[in-house]
């Protein structure tokens, strides 16, 4: 290479340097102006937030929770059981118990919601009697009310009845033709059997006139030898031996025969009776398919019959509903004094359902304490166990969200800060778009345990 | 003779500052976000849950509780006195029933609301619609244009056209799990589990203390914990790796569940399925 080449390269890698290392100041220079301004966002993240909150100085805590949430969940798997009759009688009676008071907490329950809903509707006629906005607009919205559910209600009863005893007469129509199947596959098989078992009886019968008719010579001989007076008692002994060999011979051979036919007879019998059994479950499953369809089909039919009538009742009680709605809500103090009276209402309905709710958990308790100590051995209450972990589980719940606020927060410092517009937190599975986990990790692990929260505006 | 030297010397510092400048720039490239290359301005979000409470879902709910409280009376007078196959031919006749009113009520709604989506992302150039709870920052929200939407009288008209192709995929995780070699495993874990608490229930009676019964629960966490990573974490890992190998030759960004999944967006179920068989 000569010195004039040598330079003109020289120059030519100069200005390629120069121009790359633009180039790259440039990149830099956006790098780090994009740290400091926030540009415009475009990319795509996702985070583990498992991973994350893993990281999180309140998880000890958080996990701590789970842990006796799992724990409990196993002790209500492996309650004790009673053993001896005593412990599964008590057990039986605290069962019954235990239903009986769930049964009147309900009642309860259901008393003091009517109650409560009665008392503020009274409050409310009253408020709309006083309100001389729209006279007697309180009773006429409450007898409204009354009037289309009692209408509704009919409606509904009235179609319920028919359809059920449809259904009932369907239902009898289908066990009276089963049961006739039945009877005649029965008979069927009966006739069968017995058609074979009288064709296998008239073959042993030929069977043992063979055999008789096979050892005739024999016996007649035996039989005239042993008629001779002059025969000595040996001999005759011997011949009268020879003469009830062939009697046991043939009856042998006769009862083997008879075994033979009863195992054939026994199995030709399993064999009907597994076929017929068969039909019959086909003819059944026809029955029940032809008879849901039928019922589907009626039901339909009213369906329609009902949304229409319905749809009468409930376009003219919106009508009313309307009108009658449009003066109430001409008077803003009418509106307030109604909300005041709801929310009184549910107040006081709340103070009375947590203290019956009390009672009744000592109710509980008291049950499970009294049928321990008859039957010696500690029963549990899984209802008592499930409460204890909800509570529980609520508790993580608040924690949980306390984690996820400032999780939140850090994940949209890291994405403002690299320009990323969303941020995934539950993906299937990963292709080009940026993994946050570790970066939000670290800075989740550095928060404080206590602080405080702030949710961002993410999304 | 300076010269001379100066002049041989200088191709070599020019090659010298020409490798620095090439680190520099690998550098500055390094430290450039590479998710400047990517554009997400056709992802879009939407609030479920807020539709869900809208007020034509909540009248269809509480209509929904009603049937099937009525359901549920009619049912317990049909039962009264009948046989116990009648008994559960009626049960099965009811089930029908509550599901077909279910259905009744709530596909149009759905059915409304799947089109006021399909149409809001189809005027704002979105290529895919996932669900808010999987977004943890930023996205392109259209819950309040879609309950707009929704809260109009009239038809939602469903765009003619189809989304167009996104770097988002979406994977069925129900066709996975169906498959043998998962079902089998998922099989073999439940029944490790049930024989577990068998064994767990005889172990504990009446008369184990407390402190006993806790050491053989915690052994029984134990337990079902070693057997989760024994024969699901493989199942797990495998199907993660499977989604990842695709989504990449594909060139995705990402791959969501569908169940996720709202609008648009590429379906690589099949393609998992098959890399995982």
């Amino acid at each position: 290479m000569s010195g004039s080449q040598s330079r003109t390269a020289a120059r030519g890698f100069a200005a390629l340097a120069l121009a790359l290392t633009a180039l790259a100041g440039a990149g830099c220079a956006k790098t780090v102006d994009m740290l400091n301004s926030r540009p415009a966002a475009h990319g795509i993240a996702y985070v583990d937030i498992d991973k994350v909150v893993q990281a999180h100085p309140l998880h000890p805590e958080l996990q701590a929770l789970e842990d006796q949430i799992t724990l409990l969940n196993a002790q209500s798997v492996s309650a004790p059981q009673a053993v001896t009759p005593a412990q599964r009688d008590a057990q039986a009676g605290l069962e019954r118990d235990l239903a009986t008071a769930e049964a009147q907490f309900e009642q309860d329950m259901l008393h003091k919601r009517e109650f409560y809903q009665a008392q503020e509707q009274a409050a409310l006629t009253n408020m709309y009697r006083g309100g001389g906005v729209s006279p007697q607009s309180g009773d006429v919205l409450t007898a409204m009310r009354g009037e289309f559910g009692s209408q509704m209600q009919q409606l509904q009863a009235s179609g319920a009845k028919t359809l059920e005893a449809y259904r009932t007469s369907l239902f009898k129509e289908d066990t009276a033709h089963l049961k006739s199947v039945q009877q005649l596959l029965a008979a069927d098989v009966a006739a069968k059997v017995r058609a074979k078992e009288s064709g296998l009886v008239s073959n042993e019968t030929t069977y043992q006139v063979q055999l008789a008719h096979q050892d005739q010579d024999q016996r007649l001989n035996l039989k005239t030898k042993l008629e001779n007076l002059s025969l000595s008692p040996q001999d005759r002994s011997q011949y009268a031996a020879q003469l009830q060999d062939i009697e046991t011979r043939e009856e042998f051979l006769t009862n083997q025969l008879k075994t033979k036919d009863n195992a054939e007879l026994s199995a030709y019998e399993k064999t009907l009776q597994s076929q017929a059994a068969a039909r019959f479950d086909a003819e059944r499953t026809a029955t029940e398919k032809q008879t849901s369809s039928k019922l589907a089909s009626r039901e339909a039919e009213m369906n329609v019959a009902f949304q229409k009538q319905a749809t009468q009742l409930s376009q003219k009680f919106n009508q009313r509903l309307t009108d009658v709605n449009k003066a109430i809500a001409s008077d803003p103090a009418l509106q307030q004094k109604r909300q005041a009276i709801e929310n009184q209402t549910q107040v006081k309905f709340e103070a009375d359902a947590t203290a019956a709710m009390t009672s009744y958990r000592d109710t509980r308790k008291a049950l499970v304490d009294k049928y321990s100590a008859i039957a010696h051995m500690q029963f549990q209450d899984d209802q008592a166990i499930q409460t204890q972990i909800d509570g529980i589980a609520a508790q993580r719940r608040d924690l949980y969200a306390k984690i996820l606020d400032q999780v939140q927060q850090q994940v949209g410092e890291v994405a403002q800060a690299r320009g990323i517009a969303i941020v995934f937190d539950s993906v299937a599975g990963s292709g080009s778009a940026v993994d946050l986990t570790d970066q939000v990790a670290k800075a989740v692990a550095a928060l404080p345990s206590a602080t405080p929260s702030s949710a961002p505006s993410g999304g | 003779m300076d010269m001379q030297r100066q002049a041989s010397a200088r191709p070599a510092k020019v090659r010298r500052a020409l490798i620095a400048a090439a680190a520099v720039t690998a550098l500055a490239l390094a430290l450039t976000p590479q998710v400047l290359a990517t554009d997400v301005a056709d992802i879009g979000i939407v609030d479920q849950a807020a539709i869900g409470n809208l007020n034509q879902f909540q009248a269809a709910k509480a209509q929904l509780t009603q049937i099937q409280q009525q359901l549920q009376s009619q049912f317990q007078a049909a039962i009264k006195g009948k046989s116990a196959a009648d008994q559960q031919r009626i049960s099965t006749d009811f089930q029908t029933r509550l599901a077909n009113a279910q259905h009744q009520i709530f596909d149009p709604l759905l059915g409304r609301a799947n089109a006021a989506i399909a149409q809001v992302a189809a005027n704002k150039g979105l290529s895919v619609v996932v669900d808010k709870q999987i977004v943890i920052f930023g996205g392109l929200d259209i819950t309040k244009d879609v309950t707009d939407l929704l809260n109009a009288p009239g038809q939602v008209v469903p765009p003619v056209n189809t989304p167009a192709p996104s770097e988002i995929g979406y994977v069925d995780r129900s066709q996975i799990d169906a498959l043998p070699k998962m079902k089998a495993a998922s099989d073999q874990f439940v029944q490790f589990q049930n024989q577990l608490r068998q064994q767990l229930s005889s172990q504990i009676n009446n008369k184990t203390p407390v402190d006993q019964r806790q050491k053989i629960l915690a052994q029984y966490q134990t337990q079902m914990s070693d057997e989760r990573t024994k024969v699901l974490q493989p199942m797990v890992d495998q199907t993660d790796k499977a989604i990842s190998s695709v989504a990449k030759s594909k060139g995705l960004l990402l791959v969501v569940n569908a169940e996720n999944r709202v609008y648009g967006g590429t379906d690589v179920t099949a393609d998992v399925v098959k890399a995982l068989q």
